[in-house]
């Protein structure tokens, strides 16, 4: 025994455990708000919307720059803007994103409203804590008002709590936890940091008494059931630390048989009743343990202690046997992870997460990680849980989803190019049809007698002249006045005109007071007139101003278009290099990853090999010699 | 005794061992080490880059295509809202303009689900003379009870020299318990 002591045992399941218990207390976020809206204020906002809902952020950016370039957003709400720097951080811009929350958070702009303000704040805050700066994001964290929802809230709160907990700080946390609503989960990871951060600080009964709070729960759903099995596997191991196996088993006991937890459960379970003396409950764990389908360190180690356990209790035959299956089980691993490796040199590995994802836009990294091949999930599911792996893999993704866009656009253009020529084919067709300068001639002609006529009109008004706008009857009556006026003047000193002359004056009299008495009616009329032929001669003057610009503008506009056409050709065919080039090396990250992951899992396995080939070779040597010795 | 009473302690002193380990990985796990220092990598950097470059290229197609297919004085624009949605379940759309079928949509949940969260879908861009014009549109999916579901609605529309759009809007009437189809003409 003297070579396979328990000290060098025990740091092998301290390595073993702490390496599949290592977990991330944080549930997946959504990075922008997502609540239902309401109310819909521009119809741009609510495309980009659609497409944000399906987690197309690529095209949700999209639709939203598209809509600023034409103005169709409200930008006094300024929702939008700040669904446009949610969308950068969900799509990995942050530096866009910083840029967009910083404007929206600039003391100068005070006309951003309060529930802005706090969710910018909210953004930037978890933007920083995500990514390590725990300073900038707690001054942003705590800015926030109370306009926030309460899921975003309890997020915030359980930020800050990890932040205290950094700081060494968990004993000011509660105050934070007591706000932090109870139906979140964020309150349940909260309260499970802070309760093994005073396990972590010595102070064990502060810590079980918030873990046992959770550990003891009815869990309602999925998430609240892992964190309910971690946080009895922490007080567990917690209590046997403390050497306080009967507590422990309670403790164990409590974690489901189906869960995450289930090997890190059994293993330890199997220590407690082994503290206990109770050999064969302690058997029963690690034999439950080694029959699991799907190989974990945890796994691996219950191979090797079972036979360690059998030679303790003097049954060196079972111990023999049980090194024949460890040796057995891990030459098989080892065979099939091999083969992975081999997948992973050869490029397999990487075109089977390719041929899951073909490119779409949304697909969550998690659903391909999962359709890689199931050789591959069992043996390098915590290279596949990794945040790290998750982030090369939808980066992979993202990439390939946009040389697929830059294919789409590199097919289109020919398109574009085609529309163009015929639109200008068509046009030249047209003015060859058409003599422009005519019609602009025509047009002037007009527009001279319009104003002709508004100046009669302007004089008519000056002078008060009302003959002006007598009627055609009336301008001959007119004319036949001023006849026979210049008769009787011609007349003049003549006897017997007296009676034709008081006849004129009479006649002249009645068609002057006529013209007179209805020459305000007339000349409102006439203004009236002047009204609707000014109107009419503005969309005149349109129509010709935008023939002249379509004669002045059209050939160049399709020059421009060209011209714009061939600039954007020049960067697609540039940005498609680059794509070609970043795949290729993310490819190559992720084999790497793997392969580091993979040849670690051998080096284990390997090592395990060799303490189970040495053990049972020390055993077979001691079950032989002392007979070989009696011989 | 099958166990040496040392081995106990050998086994205490593991635990403990593995109780600190176990909460030192948590610890690093769950709560983010300072370290203001720290910035993407490189590569993180140029893929944030491509990402920003390829976006904005493809903002400039969109507009380059809107600007050269669609000129606003024909443009027409035609979405579709839903609100709780609980009254019909949209299957397919049929959307006529003039009696001539211009686009038929049939959707997945995780579109159902974008239009029930608020989300409004760009149906169909296309090019309309001046004047005035027919819009038709048949929503087949299920309704109440759960029993299939078709209905139609039409709209006589003015097509000016501006750009139109139009909204067609599905709604809970939970007074009739039944839904209700809208077109409206954004101004």
């Amino acid at each position: 025994m003297a070579n396979f002591t328990p000290p060098r045992f025990c740091i092998l399941l301290v390595s073993v455990f702490s390496c599949c218990t290592t977990v991330i207390a944080e549930p997946d976020v959504n990075p922008v708000e997502t609540a239902k809206v309401d109310y819909v204020n521009n119809l741009a906002y609510g495309t980009s919307l659609y497409n944000f809902f399906q987690d197309k952020y690529f095209s949700a950016i999209t639709d939203l720059l598209v809509g600023k370039h034409y103005n169709r957003l409200n930008t006094e709400d300024k929702q939008a803007e700040l669904l446009l720097g949610g969308m950068y951080l969900s799509y990995g811009l942050p530096d866009k994103a910083s840029s967009i929350f910083a404007e929206l958070l600039d003391q100068t702009s005070i006309n951003t409203p309060a529930n802005v303000r706090d969710r910018a704040f909210f953004h930037l805050g978890r933007h920083y804590y995500e990514t390590n700066r725990l300073q900038p994001a707690e001054s942003n964290l705590v800015e926030i008002g109370d306009t926030l929802n309460s899921d975003y809230d309890a997020e915030r709160i359980y930020m800050l709590i990890n932040i205290m907990i950094s700081n060494s700080d968990p004993e000011n946390t509660h105050p934070l936890l007591d706000r932090s609503p109870d139906d979140s989960i964020w309150h349940y990871y909260a309260q499970y940091n802070i309760g093994t951060a005073y396990l972590r600080a010595g102070k064990f009964e502060e810590g079980s008494e918030l873990l046992d709070e959770i550990g003891s729960e009815i869990a309602t759903t999925s998430e609240l059931a892992i964190i309910k099995d971690k946080s009895n596997i922490a007080l567990a191991f917690g209590e046997l630390a403390r050497n306080n196996p009967l507590q422990a088993n309670d403790y164990f006991s409590r974690v489901r048989i189906d869960g995450s937890q289930t090997s890190n459960g059994l293993l330890g379970l199997g220590w407690s009743w082994y503290k206990q003396a109770h050999y064969s409950q302690a058997l029963s764990a690690w034999l439950t343990l080694s029959h699991q389908q799907i190989p974990s360190i945890a796994r691996q180690e219950s191979l090797i202690t079972i036979p360690y356990a059998y030679e303790n209790f003097g049954q060196p035959h079972l111990a023999l046997d049980a090194y024949d299956l460890a040796i057995t089980t891990y030459n098989q691993e080892l065979t099939e992870i091999r083969k992975i490796i081999d997948d992973i040199n050869s490029g397999k590995f990487v075109q089977s997460l390719k041929d899951v994802s073909m490119g779409t836009e949304s697909s969550n990294p998690s659903s391909v990680i999962g359709n890689v091949g199931v050789a591959s999930n069992k043996y390098l599911s915590p290279l596949f849980l990794s945040k790290d792996f998750h982030t090369a893999v939808k980066d992979l993704q993202e990439l390939t989803f946009l040389g697929y866009t830059l294919d789409h656009w590199e097919q289109d253009i020919p398109a574009l190019r085609l529309i163009l020529e015929e639109k200008r084919v068509t046009y030249n067709k047209e003015i060859a049809k058409q003599d422009h300068k005519k019609i602009i001639d025509s047009a002037r002609i007009y527009f001279n007698k319009r104003n002709q006529f508004a100046a009669m009109v302007r004089q008519i008004e000056q002078d008060d002249d009302a003959a002006a706008l007598a009627t055609d009857d009336e301008k001959l009556l007119l004319e036949k006045l001023s006849g026979i006026k210049k008769t009787l003047e011609d007349m003049a000193g003549h006897p017997d005109i007296s009676e034709q002359l008081e006849k004129f004056r009479l006649v002249n009299g009645i068609i002057s007071w006529k013209l007179n008495t209805d020459f305000p009616v007339r000349i409102w009329q006439t203004r009236k007139e002047m009204i609707e032929l000014n109107k009419t001669s503005e969309k005149f003057n349109q129509t010709i101003n935008s023939l002249s610009d379509i004669f002045k503008t059209r050939p160049v506009q399709y020059a421009d278009f060209l011209i714009k056409i061939k600039k954007l050709e020049g960067e697609l065919s540039q940005l498609r290099a680059d794509i070609d080039t970043s795949i290729k090396f993310q490819e190559k990250q992720i084999s790497a990853m793997s392969l580091t992951a993979a040849n670690q899992y051998v080096s284990k396995i390997d090592a395990y090999l060799d303490r189970a080939l040495y053990s049972r070779a020390r055993l077979y040597d001691a079950l032989t010699i002392p007979q070989a010795g009696s011989q | 005794m099958l166990i040496p009473i040392r081995k106990k302690s050998v086994i205490t002193t593991c635990a403990i061992i593995l109780f600190s380990l176990f909460f030192t990985q948590n610890i690093n796990a769950e709560t983010a080490s300072e370290d203001p220092g720290s910035s993407a990598p490189q590569i993180n950097r140029n893929i944030q880059d491509l990402k920003n470059k390829i976006l904005e290229l493809n903002k400039d197609l969109f507009v380059l295509q809107e600007e050269l297919l669609f000129s606003a004085n024909t443009q027409v624009n035609v979405f579709l809202s839903t609100d709780a949605g609980n009254l019909f379940k949209l299957d397919s759309v049929q959307l006529k303009i003039d009696d001539k079928v211009v686009s038929n949509y049939l959707y997945t949940e995780r579109e159902l689900n974008a239009l029930k969260r608020g989300g409004v879908q760009g149906l169909y861009t296309g090019n309309m003379s001046a004047g005035e014009h027919e819009i038709t549109a048949l929503m087949t999916g299920v309704g109440p009870n759960q029993q299939d579901y078709k209905r139609g609605v039409s709209q006589k529309i003015n097509k000016t020299d501006e750009a139109l759009y139009i909204e067609i809007k599905i709604l809970d009437n939970t007074s009739r318990e039944q839904p209700d189809f809208e077109l409206k003409v954004w101004e």
